[in-house]
This record gives C-alpha cells, sequence and structure tokens, in this order.
C-alpha cells in the first residue's frame, strides 16, 4: 500500500480512530496495530507477510537467548547464528541474483561460457529496513543496552506499518519505551504531523515525481542524445527527486506516526546545506548513518586504531552502506566515493592538528563555497547511484563535459523551478516554520480541514498523472 | 501503558508554541481535509477509478466516485483544479477518452501480402532533411527506446522528437486508462513525425473494454480477437497517413511461457497481419527470435564477442540494456530496409558528359 493512495487514506481514517479507541487497553491495541501492520504489508504481497513472522520469531527467539545465556561463548554464538540468519534472507531475496550475474562475468571473463537461470526472486519491499531494525535489537540484547521484550511488542517494533517499508529506521530502544507509556488522546501533536504528512506529499508527488518524467528518466535512459546542460540539470535534477522523494516518504511517515501518538527520530535535516561530507552524513538519512556507525564503523574499531585503520573502516562502512542501497557495483562506487571523501576529510583535519593549523574560517563566504563543493560532490557521487551501468554513468559524465552550446529543451523554467525549490526551501529558517505551525494550530478543526483540502488540491493537480513508486522501496 | 505522559515539551518561544489537538478534532479536520480534497479533484479521482483493474474494488470506486464527480460538476468545485491545470499546460488531462477509431482502408480479412519490407523504392533522408522519428509506447518500449534514439542519430540521416514517450500499463485494451489513439493523434498534430516506432500490447492480454458491445472478455476467443484486430487496425490507419511510416514492434517471448502463448501470440499475429496488409506504411518488428535461444526463452545470450551477457531483468518480461540493444538493433534492421538513411554518405555520381 503506498501511502498517497486513496487506499491508504481509506485505510488510515478506519485504523487511527480504533487505534485511539483501544490505546487505554494496550494488550488489545497491540493485536490491533500487528494486524493492522500485516494488513498494511500484504495489501502488496499477503505471501511476505510470513517473512515479517518468520524474522519476528527468529530474532525474537535468539534474542532471548543471548539474554538468558550466562557464557560470553554462548551469547557470541547465538549473536553469530541471528546475523546470520538474518544476512542470509537479506542476501538470497537481495544479492542473490547480483552475485550470480557477478560470478558469470567473472568467470566468462577467464574464458569459461557459463549462461545459469536468472531465478525470478521478488525483493520483498522493505526487507533492508526491517532486517536492520531487527539486527538492531539483537546486538542492543547482546550489548545488554535493551532488555528482551515480549513476542507481541516485537512484533508490533518490527511490522508498525508507518515506517515498515522504508524507514526511518527506528531503534527498539526508541520504539519499544513508547509502548509502554500512556497516549493521551486529549494532547496529539496533529499540526506538526499535518504539516510533515502533507509537506511530505507535496514533496514527493510535486517535486519528485515532476523531475523524474520531465528530465531526469529520459537523459539518464540516452545521455547521448542530451546537451551538456541537459545532462548537468539532470543530474542536479535528481539530487533533488531523490531527496524530495525519500524524505518525502519520511516525512509522511513521521506524521502519520505521530497522529498515532508515536514519535520517530528525524531522519533528513537538510543535507544539501551541509559543509563537508561528514556534515552530509549527519543530515542524510540520519537513522541510517547511525546504524552504520553503531553496528559497522564503531564494531569495525571506529578511529582508534590509528590512521590506516581508520580510513579502512570508513571505506568499509560505506562501500557497504552502498550496497545495502541497490545490488549493483554502481552502488559500491557511490558509497566508495563517499567513504573516499570522508577519509579525506578526516586526513585533512588530522593534518591540520599535526600542524597545529588555524580551524578553516567560518564567514559566510567560506560557509556558501563549502557548501557548493561538498553539494557538487554529492552530486557527482549521485551519478552512480542513478545510473544503471558504469557506462551509462560515464556517458553522463562525458556530456557534461563536452556538450555546450547545443539546444536544451528539456531544462524548461518549470524543471529549474522545482530544482530551485528543492533546494531553497532547505534554507527555510526553522523559526518560520515554527510559526506558520503555531498559527495552524489555532486553527478550529473545520479550518484546519478546508486548508488541507486545498493543499490537497494542489498536491493532485500539479502532480504528474498515476504515482510513482518511492525510490527507496527498491532497497 | 501505565507511566506517566511524556507529551513533547512545547517550543520555548511563545510565538512557535503549537496547540495540542484531541484525537476527535484530529479525525474531524482528515474527515474535511479529504472531503474538500476529493470534491475539489473529483475529476482526476474518477479518472483514477476508471483505471482500476476490472473487478470489484473498480465497481466500488466508481459507485462513490461519480457522484462525488457530479457533484463537484454542479457545483463547480472541479474548476480550479481545471485552471491549475490549464495554466501549467496540462489541460485536459482529466478527460476520459475511450473513442476507438475503426480501420478505415481495408475490409478486415486475410492478409494481402506477407512481406515487410517496402516494395516501392525506400524514401530518402538526408542530414539536410532528417527522418524525424518519434518512439515510444508502453514499458517495453522505454529501455529499447533509450537505444534506439542514438542509433537513430548515429545515421545522421535521422532525429528524434522527443524523448521515449513511454506510458507504463498501457495497451489498447483499456482505452480509459490511455488512449494511445488519441495520444497518437496529438503526437502527429504537434510533432509532424515522418515516422513512429510504436511498442504496444504487452498489457493488452485482458479484457477489452469499451468496444461496441461494452467489454470482450475471453483473451483469444474469436470475439476478442476481432475486437483486438478492430483496435490495431484503426490506430494503424489512424498514424500511418500522409506519408508516415509506422514500425510496430511485436512482444518478445517471455519467462512465463504460458502467458506468452496464451495472450501475447494472438496479439503478435493479429499485429503482423494488420501491418502485412498495409505494405509500405506499416511494418512490423519481430523481436521473438532475435532475443530466444531457439525458439525459447533466456535470461542470457552471447554478446559480439561470444561472451553470454544478461538480456532480461529480473522479472522475466523487460530487458536489461544489452537486451534493449538487442531490440533496438532488431528495429534498426528494419528501419533501414524501409527508408533509405545511408545513401547521403555516397559520393555523388559524376555526370556523364556527352561527346560529340
Amino acid at each position: 500500500m503506498l501511502f498517497p493512495t486513496i487506499t491508504f487514506a481509506i485505510f488510515f481514517m478506519v485504523v487511527l480512530p480504533i487505534s485511539w479507541l483501544l490505546m487505554p487497553r494496550p494488550a488489545r491495541w497491540k493485536i490491533f496495530i500487528l494486524a493492522a501492520s500485516y494488513f498494511f504489508y500484504g495489501y502488496w504481497n499477503s505471501t511476505f507477510v510470513l517473512l515479517i513472522v518468520a524474522s519476528t520469531l527468529w530474532n525474537w527467539t535468539l534474542g532471548g537467548a543471548i539474554w538468558r545465556s550466562q557464557s560470553d561463548t554462548i551469547r557470541r554464538t547465538w549473536l553469530a547464528i541471528a546475523v546470520t540468519g538474518n544476512l542470509a534472507v537479506l542476501g538470497y531475496f537481495k544479492y542473490y541474483n547480483f552475485f550470480l550475474s557477478s560470478a558469470t562475468n567473472l568467470l566468462n571473463r577467464t574464458g569459461l561460457d557459463v549462461s545459469p537461470t536468472i531465478v525470478a526472486i521478488t525483493l520483498p519491499v522493505g526487507i533492508s529496513f526491517f532486517t536492520f531494525q531487527a539486527l538492531s535489537y539483537v546486538i542492543d540484547v547482546y550489548r545488554r543496552e535493551t532488555e528482551p521484550v515480549r513476542l507481541m511488542e516485537f512484533a508490533v517494533y518490527l511490522s508498525f506499518f508507518p515506517q515498515l517499508v522504508a524507514g526511518p529506521i527506528v531503534r527498539a530502544s526508541e520504539f519499544l519505551p513508547q509502548l509502554r507509556e500512556h497516549h493521551d488522546p486529549r494532547r496529539i501533536d496533529a499540526t506538526r504531523a499535518f504539516f510533515l504528512i502533507f509537506l511530505g506529499l507535496f514533496k514527493k508527488v510535486v517535486i519528485a515525481n515532476f523531475l523524474a518524467t520531465e528530465i531526469v528518466d529520459p537523459v539518464f535512459g540516452s545521455p547521448d542524445q542530451y546537451s551538456a546542460l541537459e545532462n548537468a540539470v539532470a543530474v542536479y535534477g535528481f539530487a533533488v527527486q531523490i531527496y524530495a522523494d525519500f524524505s518525502g516518504y519520511t516525512d509522511i511517515a513521521i506524521g502519520i506516526a505521530l497522529l498515532l501518538g508515536f514519535r520517530f527520530p528525524q531522519n533528513f535535516d537538510a543535507p544539501y546545506t551541509s559543509t563537508s561530507i561528514q556534515d552530509f552524513w549527519r543530515r542524510w538519512h540520519m537513522t541510517l548513518s547511525r546504524w552504520l556507525r553503531d553496528y559497522l564503523y564503531v564494531p569495525l574499531g571506529g578511529n582508534r586504531n590509528g590512521a590506516t585503520a581508520t580510513y579502512r573502516n570508513l571505506m568499509l562502512t560505506m562501500v557497504l552502506g552502498g550496497l545495502w542501497h541497490g545490488a549493483a557495483w554502481t552502488f559500491v562506487v557511490w558509497g566508495a566515493i563517499h567513504g573516499g571523501f570522508l577519509s579525506f576529510e578526516h586526513w585533512r583535519r588530522q593534518n591540520r592538528l599535526v600542524r597545529g593549523a588555524p580551524e578553516p574560517s567560518d564567514t559566510l563566504w567560506a560557509r556558501t563555497r563549502r557548501r557548493i563543493i561538498t553539494f557538487n560532490i554529492v552530486c557527482f557521487a549521485w551519478v552512480f547511484f542513478r545510473a544503471d551501468s558504469f557506462q551509462n554513468a560515464f556517458d553522463v559524465l562525458s556530456r557534461i563535459v563536452g556538450g555546450w552550446g547545443e539546444p536544451s529543451p528539456l531544462v524548461t523554467r518549470s524543471v529549474l523551478a522545482a530544482i530551485a525549490i528543492g533546494l531553497g526551501a532547505q534554507y527555510i529558517p526553522k523559526d518560520a516554520m515554527g510559526r506558520a505551525m503555531a498559527l495552524f494550530s489555532r486553527f478550529s478543526p473545520v479550518a484546519q480541514g478546508v486548508t488541507l483540502g486545498f493543499g490537497l488540491l494542489l498536491i493532485d493537480s500539479l502532480g504528474p498523472r498515476g504515482i510513482a513508486p518511492f525510490i527507496y522501496f527498491q532497497f | 501503558m501505565t507511566s506517566p505522559t511524556r507529551t513533547p515539551p512545547p517550543p520555548a518561544n511563545p510565538r512557535t508554541r503549537r496547540r495540542l489537538s484531541p484525537a476527535g478534532n484530529v479525525l474531524l479536520t482528515l474527515f474535511v481535509a479529504l472531503g474538500i480534497g476529493w470534491l475539489l479533484n473529483a475529476p482526476g479521482i474518477l479518472k483514477t477509478a476508471e483505471g482500476l483493474p476490472l473487478g470489484w474494488r473498480r465497481d466500488v470506486a466508481l459507485g462513490f466516485s461519480k457522484p462525488v464527480a457530479k457533484v463537484s460538476s454542479i457545483l463547480q468545485l472541479d474548476r480550479p483544479r481545471e485552471v491549475i491545470q490549464r495554466l501549467t499546460d496540462r489541460g485536459g488531462e482529466d478527460d476520459v477518452t475511450v473513442a476507438l477509431p475503426s480501420p478505415t482502408t481495408l475490409p478486415p480479412g486475410e492478409p494481402t501480402t506477407t512481406t515487410t519490407t517496402n516494395p516501392n523504392q525506400e524514401p530518402r533522408f538526408t542530414p539536410e532533411t532528417p527522418l524525424r522519428v518519434w518512439v515510444g509506447g508502453d514499458s517495453l518500449s522505454i529501455t529499447p527506446g533509450e537505444s534506439l534514439l542514438p542509433r537513430l542519430d548515429g545515421t545522421g540521416a535521422a532525429t528524434a522528437v522527443g524523448p521515449v514517450d513511454g506510458h507504463v500499463s498501457s495497451g489498447l485494451a483499456r482505452p480509459e486508462i490511455f488512449n494511445w489513439s488519441q495520444h497518437l493523434d496529438e503526437v502527429v498534430a504537434t510533432h509532424d513525425p515522418d515516422a513512429l516506432v510504436l511498442t504496444i500490447g504487452s498489457n493488452d492480454d485482458q479484457p477489452l473494454t469499451n468496444a461496441p458491445d461494452g467489454t470482450v472478455g475471453g483473451v483469444g476467443s474469436d470475439a476478442w480477437k476481432e475486437e483486438y484486430r478492430r483496435r490495431v487496425g484503426g490506430l494503424m490507419d489512424s498514424v500511418a497517413t500522409d506519408g508516415r511510416v509506422l514500425f510496430w514492434a511485436g512482444i518478445p517471448i517471455v519467462r512465463d511461457t504460458d502467458r506468452y502463448f496464451r495472450g501475447y501470440e494472438h496479439i503478435n499475429q493479429i499485429v503482423f497481419e494488420e501491418a502485412a496488409k498495409r505494405p509500405g506504411r506499416v511494418y512490423y518488428v519481430e523481436t521473438y527470435t532475435p532475443l530466444s535461444d531457439n525458439g525459447g526463452y533466456v535470461d542470457y545470450l552471447p554478446d559480439p564477442s561470444g561472451a553470454p551477457v544478461q538480456i532480461r531483468t529480473g522479472d522475466g518480461i523487460h530487458f536489461t540494456r544489452a537486451g534493449a540493444n538487442i531490440v533496438a538493433d532488431t528495429i534498426m534492421e528494419i528501419v533501414n530496409e524501409a527508408i533509405d538513411l545511408e545513401s547521403w554518405r555516397d559520393p555523388p555520381k559524376q555526370q556523364p558528359t556527352s561527346e560529340r
């Protein structure tokens, strides 16, 4: 079920009142919300509900076993089994054909003619997200940072429908305590929720879909057919598209959870205002960055074992983070570009410390220069993220270098306006948004509804026909 | 859920402090928003309902959407949407046009010829007067179309009139979802292409709605084939006029061979026969053979160097870039047989001088 559909609107209008009515009876509420979440997921493919059920049972059972064991060796063994099981399922559904075709290509290059049959594997929506949440639970239990919970609570945590298919990646320690809180039905932060939902819809339906259909898809489809300007604008367009698409989705998810009385962590914080790649990863897909830091980078040694080990750990974390996004070598390169620049920034920082050089200046001009450089590095990496092959990526880049002066009919005022809105919105002061929300919260419920109704008019009439799937669904 | 309330603390700045709402008010706001939103967007929602797969969900959706659209129209609440769409050059997008033309030139019957090459002299194009080509169709047109554009460009005597005009989930079976006849009329009126490369059919193995006698079910039945033939022939005749040439790419073998032989084979046969009735105007591009191995479905085929490359995506229907290149090459072969895009490269012939 996709958020920007009538089907979801009907589903939510049924779930919301029942959820609040059942809140005072936690046991019944949990059964209800679990059933609603399974229905939400099963609406797309009912078979894969069994996968979530299996993942729930597997991780809950092993989490309990880890907690109960007193021997470190046994605890480590249970943890290894739990992690291996999760990665095996993820590997089969997401990476089987990728590794098969990579191995085939390698064998063919060595002169062996191999043509295996590609297995028709349907990728379960959101598998990367709920697998990472399950992993965080068993690892936190192993670290004694989270106590095991009852099966029903864990099932609700893993399948809670607002974040089930594309995050944000909520930790057990953030969600499970909320299950035990009293949720007051008279005090819902509805204004913030409505703003998040409607701005999320606008970002997804109007900005992301418009840029995809008007410039990004055609240019990345056949870059040779388009001018340097069109290729360059398509790259910037994709940067805005993926931000609007993914942050739009998580805004909606956070807003829906808020209406149900749950708080999710922030996932984006104006990422294109970043002044360095490190800053970018503190603002982009923050819940994934945090996950990679705590469950991969730090266990690898982080920056504790000298410069070389730090660079290796950064590269490894980012390359695996790239591969998490998609089963293709282009994603590995995307991760490697980010890992490379993170390592470079780390080296420069260390070098400055060793030399006793002063901190870089923090004037407006210096910040602007750093923002422009960072944004362009991020956009350069996006080329590999979006391209369907290295050839495709190189075609886009080579056209940008050498196709200037040709007519550029795809670079319309509307396309430039959409990019400008997508980038400019990140510079809106938080205070201005806060004041708008405060004003809206003083409207009567009917006036709020009428305002939002006109918001729906704008979103639906400005957006292209049909709802393209969210980009991050495939991850 | 017994511990004390932990509502997020209100922001310190009084100007940004929000009022919290009771659940009843939230529901009321949502009902009003969705109700007003539905009335204001009624024509678009009705069109979405029309496009749902045939069945009870569509019936229910139409049962609600039609009266709301009527109320919206009476109260003129659909006007703001119309104005916004007109201002953004998308006027008429909510209109549902289901009329499909019938063949005009030939009565239905057996093909008069089975050749797909132009029996007449090939039209000649040059860099100064290039062949202007439109490329589009359903989702199967998109990657092959992207591969075809540089190939056309590479001839030096052909140019695309725009990006690949792909419309996913479209075809001739459900004109209420996307009316190809109407769309191609607009393409011809706007771009006046010399040639069109069209790929549709892979979504048409389903009942045909909006036929003269209602919906025609039974994919592959005589009645279904007759109606589908009428749609194919009608589309060909409406497009391939005034010297304009249509290249119609057939459906390749798919991993679900049952699906192919239950529906796609009939569709390919009808398109092939109807193209053959219009020699010199419509060319059928057969894609089954170049993408199969001895008639069977394969994921890999040898590339020019002999090494196997993956040609189909995981769904067993769509193409990888390598597969799309094979389709594009196959289309180019037929285009080059039909239209002269090469002779402009030949050096001009010396006029024989007569000796007295």
